[in-house]
């Protein structure tokens, strides 16, 4: 047998494949994996959840156990409000998830919906982290420490600039590529969908 | 020539990169959308074969296999840019999957009570000839049955040596040296014409 022998058994299992595929079973492989992620968010957004109603106990504790620190309770107050932002922001996502059909598209356009949710939610968390975090923090300085030297001010506005940074890095090298290829991808699918 | 069959299939579709501007939002027929699907799984379902039976013995470890180069493939998906052919992607994709699997991933899956369903079913057991083929390609070494696989479906060198980050130089000796163990092997063995 020479090479062009062997070419000629090597093309014959095109026409005859020698197996086949349960596309359903493939389908349930990929959701499967779809939910893996889907669990990474979840915990992602459980803990930062978590952590804002921790600090906001933590934080009222003081005055409501030992009738002190009052001023504590804005605090509590922005912490809860922060939460509730999170879990606001939390049920909207899992309604948008539920808006895209189960296709290839359908889990396109659910990528690229969860980034541009992702996306918005970097882009706000200078409101709706770094902000809170630092009136916290400025009140307890002036009402409580205010012989607070006065480069903290300074310290806390460049704190508040490099959180703003890195939250814009991750948009712009990150989260922005991956949503215009997955345009791109979107794009060339549906093309041929019309063919 | 190359991917003959797969071509030629009655879903082959050319890949249209000036679609226009005008993309339809999710509301696109899903019952359409899902065809497009199984036609991209029909069109090169026949290139997944030859790379999980290439790379695997088993049953169990080439249905694993071939799962494993699906979620491969579905989560490359975004990174596919049109710049090379479809089917010159899937295989790069597919052969880094196989050859990932075979450094050593396939030792830490289907472990413990985890209930994996097969999804790779055989329906035309290879022939004897076909089946010795595989039998020598899987007897090279890894990069080499990649270089095999790929000479075989009739790629070009220049493919080849992109796909591997080869020259187009080491990819000819490699061939050569393939072509020459293969027929040394089919004269060993008495294999008769085909």
């Amino acid at each position: 047998m020479n090479f062009e022998d062997m070419q000629r058994v090597w093309d014959s299992q095109n026409e005859r494949p020698i197996y086949a595929f349960d596309e359903a079973g493939l389908h349930k492989l990929i959701r499967r994996q779809r939910a893996k992620i889907e669990q990474t968010m979840q915990v992602f957004e459980l803990a930062m959840i978590a952590i804002s109603l921790g600090m906001a106990v933590t934080i009222a504790a003081e005055p409501i156990l030992f009738g002190h620190d009052f001023h504590q309770f804005i605090d509590a107050v922005i912490w809860l409000l922060v939460a509730g932002y999170l879990f606001v922001g939390r049920r909207r996502r899992k309604r948008l998830d539920g808006a895209f059909d189960n296709s290839l598209v359908g889990d396109i356009d659910k990528s690229i919906g969860q980034i541009d949710f992702q996306i918005g939610r970097l882009r706000s968390f200078v409101w709706w982290f770094l902000l809170p975090m630092s009136i916290g923090a400025g009140i307890s300085f002036v009402l409580l420490h205010d012989s607070k030297p006065i480069w903290i001010w300074p310290g806390v506005l460049l704190s508040m600039l490099i959180g703003w940074l890195a939250m814009r890095h991750d948009i712009v090298k990150n989260q922005l590529p991956k949503k215009r290829e997955l345009e791109s991808l979107r794009e060339k699918l549906v093309g041929e969908s019309h063919y | 020539m190359r991917q003959k069959a797969l071509t030629e299939h009655p879903f082959s579709i050319r890949l249209n990169l000036n679609t226009p501007k005008t993309i339809p939002g999710p509301t696109v027929d899903a019952t359409r959308q899902r065809e497009i699907f199984a036609r991209w799984m029909q069109q090169h379902q026949g290139l997944l074969y030859k790379v999980v039976h290439a790379y695997a013995d088993t049953a169990q470890d080439r249905d694993d296999l071939f799962q494993e180069i699906v979620l491969r493939l579905w989560t490359s998906l975004p990174e596919f840019r049109g710049d090379s052919a479809e089917s010159t992607w899937i295989y790069r994709v597919a052969l880094y999957g196989a050859l990932n699997w075979l450094r050593g991933e396939k030792k830490h899956r289907r472990t413990g009570s985890e209930e994996v369903e097969q999804v790779l079913t055989p329906i035309n057991p290879p022939h004897e000839h076909l089946e010795w083929l595989y039998a020598e390609i899987r007897s090279l070494e890894p990069t080499d049955r990649t270089i095999a696989l790929m000479m075989l479906d009739n790629y070009s060198y220049q493919e080849i040596a992109d796909t591997l980050g080869l020259t187009e130089n080491h990819v000819g000796v490699k061939i050569h040296r393939i072509k020459k163990r293969l027929k040394a092997q089919a004269e060993r063995m008495a294999l008769h014409e085909f």
